[in-house]
């Protein structure tokens, strides 16, 4: 896989201060067309995983890899591969919901026609075609999500970094990212995703990385999750709730 | 709740602010509320005088000395020579009315209030009480002082009139609190179109007033000041109001602090707040032409940013003030150095353009060229610096057949100017930049 692997995550140390790494040589990989779900409790590094890839952070050791380069060789083309959809919306209060689509298609050099079209899709996918003209500071909490999820979505990069998508969006939002999340999956796109809402993501995502603590306890299909909890047959919320207790009492027995 | 306490029971003095003891639960009193807001509020002063020595020796205190120092030497001159015809009786009144309706209160309200003053709400005059004399004390102030230095001119100009200095006193005391008290019912209105609608009409209600004041009759300007007051005064009872304005007050408390901050940033680098959003939708095709392209993608967010924000305003009302004065001073050298003087002033207002988007996460994240920023702000920079110097040139127009190397003069001097301020601000903001990496 690691040839063709568009993020690699290579045995990633790193956090905010310099001697308390907040990871432990986190090291997984997504490949083209795939969908990556990274669960853990509060506080397991989610996040600070998610903040090294967009090279927020810098690694203390390890490296990642977005499509073969480092951040520091093609800044231009690792930027270009990218879309982040952050878990609080962070949006420009000055800025109309359609104007945030234009400022990322404009950034991503997508065309002026394709730009034209996706957006008009995206808004009415997500029912925000009466609010394309309302500024951010208007909107409410999830619909500003939904301007941040539209955003990534209109930009079409290789790889999506999704944090805690579900925050805050209604059941139809949650209902139509997911199947916007399959289709560009389906066109080759991959996707590296956080959320606590397993029972939803366990029949989309093809394989987990489950962080505890700062350290990858198990990662794989939801088959190799049940071997490595020793749980045939059960749900990916069981095996999380028994990996990461047992981890804490020292182990799977 | 007995009365303020100087020591706590360990004898350790308060340090809270609050009349109790440190740790003492105690019901909130009026006492408390005016002693929470007092704290609040030297909590905020606490924030910006720290910067005051960096802005004395930034120049401003020179300027406005020399400022001070022409005033007063074209001051006396007009008292010992007065032009025929001056039109004192046009400029006075014009000084006079935005400060009578100017009103804004600094309430110091924060987000968190809804949930911890909120229960309180029956209780909060005692909290507005200072945040309302305040307000209008130093509005009233300052228009005192103008109607003050504008007078001894006035009454040259028109030695019979019979507005007479101590009822134009109290005209504009019985106007200031007339018109704060009504911006006060305009910030508790539920509707805030109606609120957009009482303020207009507070701002007409003024120039109605004070015109009529110094231009009709002594009986009519009677007649006409008290009926408009009382209708206004029975107009305001109108609209539906909520009890206290929690949302409205604290946005507006928001962007007042952020003006402040703000301001400061002309002097020093401050922390940016957020910035106050209008939505100003003729200006909405503004930006559409920018090229559809990566290099150019943070022009476009930083057009429609300046746009909706805050410094187009400010470089707006300098440049009608510009534009005003210019009318006036166009057939002398003192109109040229007006236009120079304004044109520098709203240059000094554009290197805000900087700070703008500096710590936007979307800015590190997309895969827009690193040195966008910089080249977009100069970029909108000296086409505002053109316009505005453009627009408050105009009244030289009318000195064009009498005087055309002075019209003409004046416009290449200040496009020179642009240039130079532009210049200078590239080679401070690359410098910075480069500090800031």
């Amino acid at each position: 896989m690691s040839e063709q692997a568009i993020l690699k995550v290579g045995r990633l140390t790193g956090g905010y201060s310099v001697n308390k790494p907040v990871l432990h040589d986190v090291d997984f990989e997504v490949a083209p067309g795939e969908m990556v779900g990274l669960i853990g409790l509060n506080g397991a590094g989610k996040s600070t995983t998610m903040k090294h890839i967009l090279g927020l952070m810098s690694p203390r050791e390890g490296e990642v890899r977005i499509g073969g380069s480092l951040l520091k060789d093609d800044p231009g083309s690792y930027r270009a591969s990218l879309a982040f959809v952050p878990e609080s919306p962070v949006l420009y209060e000055e800025l109309t919901v359609r104007e945030h689509l234009e400022f990322t298609a404009r950034a991503y050099g997508v065309d002026h026609a394709v730009f034209e079209e996706r957006a008009e899709r995206l808004l009415k996918l997500f029912y925000m075609k009466d609010k394309e003209h309302s500024l951010s500071s208007h909107l409410s909490k999830g619909m500003k999500q939904k301007v941040m999820i539209m955003c990534a979505f209109i930009a079409r990069p290789p790889l999506y970094v999704i944090d805690e998508p579900f925050l805050g969006l209604d059941p139809l939002g949650i209902r139509d990212l997911l199947e916007y999340m399959v289709e560009v999956n389906r066109e080759g796109a991959s996707i590296l995703l956080s959320s606590h809402i397993l029972s939803t993501i366990e029949n989309y995502c093809n394989r987990f990385v489950i962080l505890h603590k700062g350290r990858i306890i198990v990662q794989g299909t939801l088959e190799d999750i049940r071997t490595a909890a020793n749980m045939p047959g059960a749900s990916l919320e069981d095996m999380f709730d028994r990996l990461v207790r047992a981890e804490g009492a020292g182990g799977i027995q | 709740m007995t009365g303020r306490t100087e020591k706590s029971e360990n004898g350790r003095p308060i340090v809270s602010g609050l009349p109790w003891a440190p740790g003492t639960i105690a019901p909130m009193t009026a006492e408390g509320m005016t002693a929470m807001r007092g704290k609040r509020r030297s909590v905020f002063l606490g924030r910006i005088l720290p910067y005051m020595p960096y802005i004395i020796q930034s120049g401003l205190a020179v300027s406005v000395l020399l400022l001070l120092i022409l005033f007063s030497a074209w001051y006396t001159s007009i008292l010992q020579d007065m032009p025929a015809g001056f039109p004192i009786q046009w400029i006075l009144p014009i000084l006079i009315f935005p400060l009578a309706a100017w009103s804004s209160f600094r309430t110091y309200l924060q987000s968190a209030d809804t949930v911890f003053l909120l229960p309180l709400e029956t209780q909060m005059k005692a909290y507005f009480a200072p945040a309302w004399r305040a307000g209008v004390t130093g509005k009233l102030l300052l228009a005192w002082l103008v109607l003050l230095v504008a007078w001894p001119i006035y009454i040259r100009v028109l030695p019979d009139d019979h507005a007479n200095l101590w009822a134009s006193l109290l005209l504009v005391l019985g106007l200031k609190l007339l018109f704060a008290y009504g911006a006060w019912q305009e910030h508790r209105m539920v509707s805030a179109r109606q609120s957009d609608v009482y303020r207009l009409l507070r701002w007409v209600l003024s120039v109605a007033i004070v015109f009529a004041w110094f231009w009709l009759p002594l009986f009519w300007s009677v007649i006409a000041i008290v009926v408009l007051a009382a209708l206004y005064a029975l107009a305001l009872r109108f609209p539906p109001k909520h009890r206290v304005p929690w949302e409205r007050l604290i946005a507006v408390e928001k962007a007042q602090a952020g003006r402040a901050m703000r301001m400061l940033g002309w002097f020093v680098d401050v922390p940016t707040q957020d910035p106050r959003v209008y939505r100003r939708s003729l200006l909405s095709g503004v930006g559409r032409s920018i090229p559809w392209k990566p290099e150019e993608a943070y022009r476009f967010l930083l057009t429609r940013s300046f746009i909706r924000g805050d410094m187009l305003g400010m470089a707006a009302r300098l440049a009608v003030v510009g534009f005003v004065l210019q009318l006036l001073a166009r057939e002398s050298w003192l109109g040229v150095a007006l236009l120079l003087l304004f044109t520098f002033m709203i240059g000094m207002q554009l290197n805000g353009l900087r700070r703008t988007h500096a710590d936007s996460l979307w800015l590190g994240l997309y895969p827009i060229p690193e040195d966008s920023r910089v080249r977009a702000g100069l970029h909108l920079m000296i086409r505002v610096l053109f316009i505005a110097s453009a627009f408050m040139w105009l009244p030289f127009l009318l000195t064009l057949p009498s005087d055309p190397l002075l019209a003409v003069g004046a416009l290449a001097a200040a496009w020179v100017l642009c240039f130079l301020l532009h210049n200078s601000a590239g080679r401070k903001w690359r410098k910075l930049e480069g500090e800031d990496e």
